[in-house]
C-alpha cells in the first residue's frame, strides 16, 4: 500500500505549525485505504508527537536526534532512511527555509521526482500532479513526474488550512541515522527592533509615490502612517525632492522592505525600481487613480481611487 | 546626408544604428516623413510593438499608428495604456471589441462623450459601470445609466462632475446611505437635499456634507459644533470656513480636529498662538509649517523638543533667516537637511552645512542652486548613488559636473542627467550608445529637443516610468 | 582562490500575455529577459571576497542557457567577474532545476572552486532548488538563504547567517568548500561602470555543450515535467469597489485583520 510521508519540523524544540499545512496537503491526496505517516526529528521527539497527532495521521515516527539543531545533512539522511524503509509514493514538507536547505538536496541525491512551493496536489488518471506558480505568480504550472516512484514536494504556506482535529496515530520511535554533518549551530539573532526609520525591519509599511504632489501633503501621510502604526515609505521622486529622508525610500535605489508583511502603496505607479524593494511582500494593497498602473499587477487588493480621499477616510477608522 | 548638427542628421544616424529606444526618443520631434522611417525601426519586431503599445511614455502619434493594424494583444495593451489618444481608442471600438477592451475604453481618461454614449448602452454591466465612473461622462449618459438602479452605477454617477441636480435628487430619493453620502458632498447637490442631509442621524452623511464646498457658512458653522469629531474635522477642512469661523480650537477636545485647524491658512494670531503651544505633537508639527506663524512663535517652535516640529519650522517659507542659521546647526540631520534644501537660506547657514556628512544634507545641497560649484563636484563623486543623483536635478550644476554624472555607473542617474540643459553635446551623443535602453531613449529625446525648431519642441515628453 | 557563481537569465512576463499553442508555456513574444535579481547579490558577495583576497583570486560566472543568456554573463563580467561559462544544448530547453543542477555539477567538477554561490531563488519561478540540488549531487556542504557570510579563502570553515521566517537568523558554521544560496540584502550590489561594461566585451566566455561535459546521450534528466501551463482564473488583485468611504472601510478591515487589532 502506497504510503504518504510528511516531514514535520521543529525549530529550537518548538513545533513549526506550517507542518500542519503540509499534513493537510498530504491528506488532500490520501486515498481511502492510504496511509499517512508523519516524521519529526528532535532531541525529545516525544514532546512533539501531540502536535502532529491530528485527524487523518495514521502513524507518527518520532526520531530522536542528538540535538534540536537544524542539520541539513541529518534531514537528508532521515529522508533517505525513511524512503528506503517505507517506500512512500509521496513525501511532503512545508516550503520553509529549512526545507529549502534539505529537500532539493535529498531529491537530487536520491533521484526522486521533485516540486517546490506547491499549491495543490491531485491525481489525474493515477498520476500525481502538483500545481505551482510561475513567472512571478502570473501563471500556474501543473507538473507531473513520469517514471518517478517517489515524489518529494514542498508546500507553500498559507494555502492549505492547517490540519486539525484529534487523531490517534500509532507512535514509532527510532533513532536518527548516523551521518556526518558539515554545519554546526552557533546561535540565533533576533530581528532588530531598530528605533527611528526602519524600512528593512518594518512589518507594516504605508508608501507614497509621486502622486502626493507637494511637501506639506507628505506630512499628511506621515500622520496617517503614525495613526495606523505603520512606517511611512516612499518611491524615489519623493526622496529625490528632499521631502522624505532617503532612509524611507523603497526600491532598488533605496531600501528593501525585507520584513514587511503588509504594504499599502498609495499613488505609487510601481516602476521596476520600486517593485524591486517590495514585490515580495505577502499582502500588497495598491491605491491608485490609474486602474492600469503596474502596481496592481502585484497587488493582492486594489483600490482604484484618489490617495488623498482614501487617506482622509481611512483616518476615521483609527 | 544632412549634417549631424540638425535634426534630419540625427534621424539619419538613428535609422543607421536601428536602435528602437533612441528612435522612440526622437520621434515626437521629427517631421512626418522622418516619423514613418522611425516607425519602421521602433516597431521592427512583434516584441517591440507589444512593449510600446503598453508603454505610458510612448508618444500619442505612435500609439495611434500602432492602433491602425493592431491585433488582439496590441489592442488590449492600447486600451489599458493611459497615453492612448482618443483617435486610437475610437479605432479599438470598431469591429468586434472584446468586453475587456470595451471596459478599459469606458474607463479611459481620453474616452470622449461620443464613445461613452455608445458604451452606455453596452450589453455588459461592467462596461456601463465603467462609463458611469468616467469623469468625462456627460449628463445625458448619466441620466440614462441611473435609471438602471445598479448600486455601483449609482455610486459612480453620484460623483460624476456632470451629474446635475435632477440626477442627484433622483438618486437621493432612491439610493442607499453610501450613495446619499456622495450626493451630500456633490457641488451640484440641490439645496433641499443639503438641508435633509444636515438633519440626518447618520454621521457619514453629515461628514460628507461638511466637506461640500458649495455649502453655506450657516450650515457649516452648525456642523463645526457637531458632536461627532469626524464631522467637525471635515467642516474645519472646508475652504468655505474662513475668518472668524476659523476659531475655537481652544474648546476643541479632539486633537484630530485641532490638527486640521493647524493646517488651515489665514488663521488669526490668537489661534496660531494657542496651536503653537498645543500638547499634541502633530498639532505643533502642522502649525510649524504654517506661514501665519509670527517670528517669536517660530523661534519657540524651532527649539521644540520634538525633532519633526523643528524640521517643519525649517521648511516653513516664513522662517526668518537668523532662525535658519540656528537650525543649520541642529543636532538632527533631517532638520539640517530641511535648511540645506532652501534656496533662500542665508550664506551663513549654507557654509555651516558644506562640511556636513549626512547623506540627506549632502543630497539637499546637491539640489540647491546656491551651493558653491566646488561642492557640486564633491557631491557628484559621492559614494552613494542617490546622493550623486541630486546634482542631476540642479539647474546650476556646471557643464563639467553634469559630464561626471553622464559617466555614472547607476543607469537612472544617466537617464536623469541626459535631460540636463548643461550636459554638453559630446557626452550627450555618447549616451546614444549607452548599454541601457532608457538612457538612449532619454539622450535621443534631449538631442532631438535641442535640434528641433522651437514650435515642435513644445511637446511634453516626460519619462514617467522611473519612480 | 576561485569562487564560482551560477547565474540565471530570468524571464519577466508582461502583465498581459498569451499561452503557446501547446498549452505548456507562454508565447515568447511576451517576455523580457534579465539577470536574476538574487544573482546580483551572489555575484557581489563573490566579488567582495575576491577583492579582499587580492592577487590571484578569481570569480567565474556560469549559466545554463541559450545565446540570449550571454547578457546575464556580460552583466556579471562588467561588474568585475573574470570569466564566464555558458552551457547550452537544445535538449535543455524544457528541463527543470534538478536537471540544470546536474549540468552545473559537471562544471563545478571541472573548475574545482573554493566556494559556489547561487541566488536564493529565481525571480521568475522561485523554485529555490538549483543551488541546493547542486550541493546534493556534489556531496558538498550547503546552506540556503544566506544573509551574512564571513569567509576567508583557504579557511576550513565559514560562518554564516541563514535568514529564517519572521526575520530571525540562525548563525552557523559550515565546512568549505560549500554551496551557498545567497539572500537579497546580504550586501549592496554594485552597478557596472561604463568602462567595466566595455571591458566585459573582451572577457572570455567559454561555450560548452553537453558532450564537452560528458553529459551526452540523454544523461540530463528532470525530476518533473510541465504537464500544462495556464493563467489563473482571475487576476491576482481583488479590486475593492464602492464609494471612497466604503473602500476605506474595507481597507481598514484588512489592516485590522492582518495586524490583529
Amino acid at each position: 500500500m502506497a504510503e504518504i510521508l510528511v516531514i514535520a519540523e521543529q525549530r529550537d524544540g518548538a513545533f513549526r505549525s506550517a507542518s500542519l499545512e503540509a499534513i493537510a496537503a498530504a491528506k488532500s491526496v490520501k486515498g481511502g485505504d492510504g496511509k499517512l505517516a508523519v516524521a519529526i526529528v528532535a532531541a525529545d521527539p516525544d514532546a512533539l508527537v501531540g502536535d502532529v497527532s491530528v485527524e487523518g495521521v495514521d502513524e507518527v515516527i518520532a526520531i530522536k536526534a542528538g540535538s534540536n539543531d537544524f542539520q541539513p545533512d541529518l534531514m537528508e539522511a532521515v529522508v533517505a532512511a525513511l524512503a528506503e524503509a517505507r517506500q512512500p509514493a509521496l513525501i511532503v514538507a512545508a516550503h520553509g527555509v529549512d526545507a529549502w536547505s534539505y529537500a532539493p538536496v535529498a531529491a537530487a541525491k536520491l533521484g526522486f521526482g521533485f516540486a517546490s512551493d506547491v499549491q495543490a496536489l491531485r491525481y489525474e488518471d493515477g498520476e500525481l500532479v502538483a500545481t505551482r506558480a510561475g513567472y512571478a505568480e502570473k501563471v500556474r504550472v501543473d507538473l507531473d513526474f513520469p517514471g518517478k516512484e517517489v515524489v518529494l514536494v514542498t508546500i507553500r504556506t498559507n494555502v492549505f488550512d492547517p490540519a486539525g482535529g484529534a487523531g490517534a496515530p500509532t507512535v514509532t520511535a527510532m533513532d536518527a541515522p548516523a551521518c556526518d554533518v558539515s554545519t554546526a549551530h552557533v546561535g540565533w539573532k533576533q530581528p532588530e527592533d531598530a528605533g527611528g526609520i526602519d524600512i528593512p525591519g518594518s512589518d507594516f509599511i504605508v508608501s507614497i509615490g509621486r502622486g502626493v504632489g507637494d511637501e506639506s501633503k507628505v506630512e499628511q501621510f506621515l500622520e496617517l502612517a503614525d495613526q495606523l502604526g505603520a512606517t511611512l515609505g516612499c518611491s524615489r521622486p519623493i526622496a529625490d525632492n528632499g521631502w522624505l529622508p532617503k532612509a524611507r525610500q523603497v526600491g532598488q535605489s533605496g531600501q528593501l522592505a525585507a520584513n514587511c508583511r503588509l504594504y499599502i502603496a498609495m499613488g505609487v505607479s510601481g516602476s521596476v525600481q520600486h517593485q524591486w524593494g517590495m514585490k515580495h511582500v505577502e499582502t500588497i494593497v495598491a491605491v491608485n487613480t490609474d486602474p492600469e498602473a503596474s502596481i496592481f499587477s502585484i497587488a493582492r487588493y486594489g483600490v482604484v481611487g484618489d490617495m488623498f480621499e482614501i487617506a482622509e477616510e481611512l483616518e476615521n477608522h483609527f | 546626408m544632412a549634417s549631424w548638427g540638425e535634426l534630419p542628421g540625427l534621424v539619419d544616424r538613428l535609422l543607421d544604428t536601428g536602435d528602437p529606444y533612441a528612435a522612440l526618443g526622437a520621434y515626437p520631434f521629427a517631421h512626418a516623413p522622418d516619423r514613418q522611417a522611425l516607425e519602421a525601426v521602433i516597431l521592427a519586431t512583434p516584441r517591440l510593438r507589444l512593449t510600446f503599445a503598453a508603454a505610458p511614455y510612448a508618444p500619442a502619434d505612435l500609439l495611434d499608428r500602432i492602433s491602425i493594424d493592431a491585433d488582439g494583444a496590441h489592442r488590449l495593451r492600447l486600451a489599458k495604456n493611459p497615453a492612448t489618444p482618443p483617435s486610437a481608442l475610437a479605432r479599438l471600438l470598431t469591429g468586434d471589441a472584446s468586453e475587456r477592451i470595451r471596459r478599459y475604453v469606458a474607463a479611459h481618461r481620453h474616452a470622449d462623450a461620443a464613445m461613452l454614449s455608445a458604451l452606455a448602452v453596452d450589453r455588459s454591466v461592467q462596461v456601463r459601470r465603467a462609463v458611469a465612473g468616467n469623469r468625462n461622462a456627460p449628463r445625458g449618459v448619466l441620466t440614462r445609466l441611473v435609471a438602471e438602479g445598479d448600486g455601483l452605477i449609482d455610486r459612480n454617477a453620484a460623483r460624476g462632475p456632470f451629474a446635475g441636480a435632477e440626477i442627484l435628487q433622483t438618486l437621493w430619493d432612491t439610493g442607499e446611505r453610501h450613495v446619499r453620502a456622495e450626493i451630500a458632498a456633490h457641488p451640484n447637490c440641490p439645496g433641499a437635499v443639503l438641508d435633509q442631509a444636515e438633519a440626518m442621524s447618520d454621521a457619514l452623511i453629515r461628514r460628507k456634507l461638511a466637506s461640500n464646498a458649495g455649502l453655506g457658512i450657516e450650515a457649516l458653522s452648525r456642523l463645526l459644533t457637531d458632536h461627532d469629531e469626524r464631522v467637525r474635522a471635515a467642516a474645519v477642512r472646508n475652504p468655505v470656513v474662513a475668518g472668524d469661523y476659523l476659531d475655537d480650537p481652544e474648546g476643541e477636545p479632539s486633537p484630530k480636529v485641532r490638527r486640521i485647524f493647524a493646517r488651515r491658512e489665514w488663521l488669526a494670531a490668537h489661534v496660531v498662538a494657542r496651536l503653537a503651544a498645543d500638547p499634541d505633537d502633530w498639532v505643533r508639527r502642522w502649525i510649524a509649517r504654517n506661514p501665519a506663524v509670527p517670528e517669536d512663535l517660530m523661534a519657540r517652535l524651532a527649539a521644540d523638543p520634538v525633532m519633526e516640529v523643528r524640521r517643519s519650522t525649517a521648511r516653513n517659507p516664513a522662517c526668518p533667516a537668523p532662525l535658519l542659521t540656528i537650525l543649520a546647526g541642529d543636532p538632527a540631520a533631517w532638520v539640517r537637511a530641511g535648511v540645506a534644501l532652501r534656496e533662500d537660506a542665508p550664506e551663513g547657514a549654507i557654509s555651516l552645512l558644506l562640511t556636513d556628512e549626512d547623506p540627506d544634507v549632502r543630497a539637499a545641497l546637491g539640489r540647491n542652486p546656491r551651493t558653491p560649484a566646488s561642492t557640486f563636484e564633491e557631491i557628484a563623486r559621492h559614494p552613494d548613488k542617490d546622493v550623486r543623483r541630486a546634482v542631476a536635478f540642479n539647474r546650476a550644476a556646471s557643464v563639467s559636473v553634469v559630464a561626471l554624472l553622464a559617466e555614472d555607473p547607476y543607469p537612472l542617474n544617466r537617464v536623469i542627467v541626459a535631460g540636463h540643459p548643461n550636459l554638453g553635446r559630446a557626452p550627450l551623443e555618447h549616451l546614444l550608445d549607452d548599454p541601457e535602453p532608457q538612457v538612449r531613449f532619454a539622450a535621443a529625446a534631449q538631442l532631438a529637443r535641442r535640434l528641433a525648431p522651437p514650435p515642435a519642441a513644445s511637446g511634453g515628453l516626460h519619462i514617467n516610468h522611473c519612480d | 582562490m576561485k569562487i564560482l557563481v551560477a547565474v540565471k537569465q530570468v524571464s519577466i512576463l508582461d502583465d498581459e500575455f498569451e499561452m503557446r499553442d501547446d498549452g505548456r508555456g507562454v508565447d515568447a513574444d511576451f517576455f523580457e529577459k534579465d539577470l536574476n535579481e538574487f544573482d546580483h547579490f551572489a555575484v557581489e558577495e563573490a566579488l567582495l571576497i575576491k577583492e579582499a583576497a587580492g592577487e590571484g583570486a578569481e570569480v567565474v560566472v556560469v549559466t545554463v542557457g541559450d545565446d540570449e543568456a550571454d547578457d546575464a554573463l556580460r552583466t556579471a563580467l562588467a561588474k568585475g567577474a573574470e570569466r564566464g561559462i555558458r552551457v547550452w544544448d537544445d535538449s535543455l530547453a524544457e528541463v527543470d532545476s534538478i536537471a540544470i543542477a546536474k549540468v552545473l555539477a559537471k562544471v563545478v567538477e571541472r573548475e574545482a572552486p573554493d566556494m559556489v554561490f547561487t541566488g536564493a531563488q529565481s525571480a521568475d519561478f522561485g523554485h529555490a532548488t538549483t543551488g541546493m540540488a547542486l550541493a546534493g549531487l556534489l556531496g558538498w556542504p550547503h546552506a540556503a538563504v544566506v544573509s551574512k557570510l564571513d569567509f576567508v579563502p583557504g579557511a576550513a570553515t565559514a560562518t554564516l547567517h541563514r535568514e529564517l521566517e519572521g526575520g530571525l537568523e540562525e548563525i552557523m558554521t559550515i565546512q568549505c568548500p560549500a554551496v551557498l544560496s545567497i539572500q537579497l540584502g546580504i550586501n549592496q550590489p554594485r552597478y557596472a561602470s561604463l568602462r567595466g561594461i566595455r571591458q566585459a566585451k573582451q572577457k572570455p566566455v567559454e561555450e560548452l555543450d553537453l558532450d564537452a561535459l560528458g553529459l551526452g546521450g540523454g544523461a540530463v534528466t528532470s525530476a518533473s515535467r510541465v504537464r500544462r501551463m495556464y493563467a489563473p482564473e482571475k487576476g491576482q488583485a481583488e479590486i475593492i469597489e464602492g464609494t471612497v468611504a466604503e473602500q476605506a472601510a474595507r481597507l481598514a478591515e484588512i489592516i485590522k485583520e492582518l495586524r490583529g487589532i
